[in-house]
């Protein structure tokens, strides 16, 4: 399933609770846990067309920690939040 | 039995009188004395083929400064390190760093490349300025990505 750049900017800022960081050359979004940033990744220049290059989510889930399919089974919503965090904080 | 030692006669190698004769790897050529050349010597002199000594002097002298600059910027020129470059069905390029802490994409490699760089000085710059609230994987991350890429710090 491919998904949009809308698409993912909505899962990451909306359902996954990331915070995004405006003050870059890139749209960079942060996860923040107990105070604690535990993963940051950013969408890059060239995924400005409607679809994300598959080659580019696989390099997010690598910047967050997590491997490539639970990355984009929580940007399509299939796992949840917390399931989601609980990855990354295994990783951090 | 007598067969035997015939093949063994025949394939036994006898050993060299004098040992083999190999350069002393101990030996430091730089306490060897200099051998003095008058240059100015060769310089006035012209080779019976034609040849001007102070021309292939001047030839030899150009060449080695001509390395020693090439040498100097490419000591100079930043090194990416090892990168790892993959391209997906979409013909995207995307190239990462070998932690794959920083990724940048493209249409090009070059177009990557250039992604690649921007995307990792702002990865930098986050990571300095959140440098007190880290967790520990991101904090190793902004160890190793400052050693791997000196030069952007």
């Amino acid at each position: 399933v491919a998904f949009s750049v809308r698409q993912v900017r909505r899962a990451l800022g909306r359902k996954l609770a990331f915070e995004e960081d405006t003050g870059r050359r890139h749209p960079t979004f942060y996860l923040k846990h107990d105070g604690k940033v535990v993963a940051v990744t950013h969408i890059s220049h060239s995924s400005s067309g409607d679809e994300m290059s598959e080659g580019v989510l696989s390099a997010m889930a690598r910047q967050v920690g997590v491997t490539g399919p639970i990355f984009r089974r929580a940007i399509d919503c299939t796992l949840s939040r917390d399931d989601f965090v609980r990855q990354v904080l295994d990783s951090a | 039995v007598s067969q035997n030692s015939a093949v063994v006669d025949r394939i036994s190698v006898p050993k060299p009188s004098k040992p083999e004769q190999r350069p002393d790897p101990h030996v430091d050529l730089r306490a060897l004395p200099d051998t003095e050349i008058d240059v100015a010597e060769y310089a006035q002199t012209d080779a019976p083929t034609g040849i001007l000594w102070r021309d292939l002097l001047e030839a030899l002298t150009q060449a080695v400064d001509e390395a020693a600059r090439a040498k100097t910027e490419r000591l100079a020129r930043p090194s990416w390190g090892a990168l790892v470059y993959t391209r997906d069905d979409a013909g995207c390029f995307v190239v990462q760093d070998l932690t794959g802490a920083v990724y940048g994409s493209g249409h090009t490699r070059e177009e990557a490349l250039a992604d690649f760089e921007s995307s990792l000085r702002d990865r930098f710059s986050f990571l300095r300025e959140h440098e007190a609230s880290l967790a520990p994987r991101l904090a190793r991350e902004l160890r190793v990505l400052a050693r791997l890429f000196p030069h952007i710090v």
